[in-house]
């Protein structure tokens, strides 16, 4: 699709946005180039309009052509987060970190929950470099496998990733195919069936979940 | 254990109950109403940073917008005075992955803008107030919520969000929902405000 791509001043950039985005009902993709910052505007709006919004801000105003795929838009417009300074998660069409000190975490979305964009995912990987790293780990609740990986890149073996979701499953085995560290990825109901054993838990998980997590471990003296 | 995907105030429940299993708490971070929390037997070895309870930044309310005269709506958007003196907003919205879109705009308020990124939502609240606004401390706060929990499953997920915004004197109860296909690329918005006289 077609987009016409503003150029602005980085200072300028929310003044413009208020006159901007009541504009455009599509929205507006935006990116941080130093000083100036670009907005790309999709769909059908009048060049002469955006460029007369910006005002004085304009920098230049030029034409591109954006991806339709979502997860090339994503790879253009969201850069990877770098999580405690210690690991950088992105998809597969982003490029790999140049710092060798960052543990490159890639990931598959396909249709499971975890593009390591949360808040939990983070702050759970945060925490993990608060342990000892060594001996068995399970991820319970695993979406895509963020956690089971990272724990893998530190160090836990073995690893093993539960969710209820078939296809977080096969996406949790597939990346970490995909990322050369060895999970065992299962389906596990966690309301039903008791959480399986490991010396080191992350729990990412609803609280009613929590639960029976918690009710599964002292049913089971010992886990 | 590391235990996650819970709010503050649940987490406090929830590192409750398994430390009734022997665990303690050995750190807690918290950012945009949601808590990671480590729990650990008393023997466990812990490194330092992250073990000591802390809490992300949160946002702070952004800058006044400009002085100049912006646009009052939004296209779409629906508003209806209210006989008490306030405002009834609402507006739907398509949002591709990744663009920030306006979806509601108080004149003169606030606009809630949105951004879809696969599995979370982002919310911010544009100040063109003047003054601060505050997300009343009941209401969570506006910043990046999950769009569900079940997102795997075979429906659309699904979220719902209600924040409570002070303005100088005014109050805006907002009330969020959205839907989005785990493999479409968008989510479909729907967004009502009362805004008080």
């Amino acid at each position: 699709m077609q987009a016409i791509v503003l150029h602005v001043h980085a200072v300028d950039a929310e003044p413009v946005l208020d006159r901007v985005l009541p504009l455009v009902p599509a929205g507006v993709y935006d990116r941080s180039l130093g000083p100036l910052v670009e907005l790309v505007v999709a769909g059908v709006v009048d060049r002469a309009d955006l460029a007369g919004a910006a005002g004085d801000a304009l920098v230049r105003v030029s034409e591109r052509e954006l991806p339709d795929d979502p997860a090339q838009l994503v790879a253009q417009f969201v850069d990877p987060p770098v999580v405690a300074g210690r690991f950088v998660i992105r998809p597969p069409s982003a490029p790999a970190p140049a710092d060798p000190r960052l543990e490159d975490i890639v990931i598959d979305r396909g249709s499971a929950f975890g593009t390591g964009l949360h808040p939990t995912t983070q702050r759970c990987l945060e925490l993990l470099l608060s342990l000892e790293p060594g001996g068995s780990f399970a991820d319970l609740g695993c979406g895509t496998g963020v956690l089971a990986i990272g724990a893998a890149r530190l160090g836990w073996k073995p690893v093993v990733a539960v969710d209820y979701d078939e296809r977080s499953v096969e996406a949790t085995a597939r990346n970490a195919e995909l990322n050369g560290v060895a999970v065992e990825a299962r389906r596990v109901d966690l309301i039903e069936e008791a959480p399986p054993a490991a010396q080191t838990i992350v729990a990412n998980v609803p609280a009613r979940v929590h639960a029976a997590v918690r009710a599964g471990f002292a049913e089971t003296p010992g886990r | 254990m590391i235990v996650s995907g819970v709010s503050p105030r649940e987490a406090d429940a929830v590192v409750a109950a398994y430390g009734e299993l022997g665990l303690a708490e050995g750190g807690r971070l918290v950012e945009s109403d949601w808590a990671a929390v480590l729990l650990a037997a008393p023997e466990v070895r812990l490194h330092g940073g992250a073990t000591s309870a802390r809490t992300a930044a949160r946002p702070q309310p952004a800058a006044a917008g400009p002085p100049e005269s912006l646009p009052s709506m939004l296209p779409g958007q629906l508003e209806t005075r209210l006989p008490d003196g306030g405002l009834a907003l609402s507006s739907a919205r398509e949002l591709p992955t990744g663009a920030r879109v306006a979806v509601l705009l108080a004149q003169g308020l606030f606009r809630l803008d949105l951004r879809h990124l696969e599995d979370t939502l982002k919310i911010s609240i544009r100040n063109l107030a003047g003054t601060a606004i505050y997300s009343l401390p009941d209401a969570g706060q506006p910043a990046t919520i999950l769009t569900t929990e079940d997102v795997a499953i075979e429906r659309p997920v699904a979220t719902n969000a209600r924040l409570c915004l002070r303005i100088g004197s005014r109050e805006a109860n907002i009330v969020l929902s959205a839907l989005s296909g785990p493999d479409a690329g968008r989510a479909r918005v729907t967004a009502q405000a009362i805004v008080g006289p």
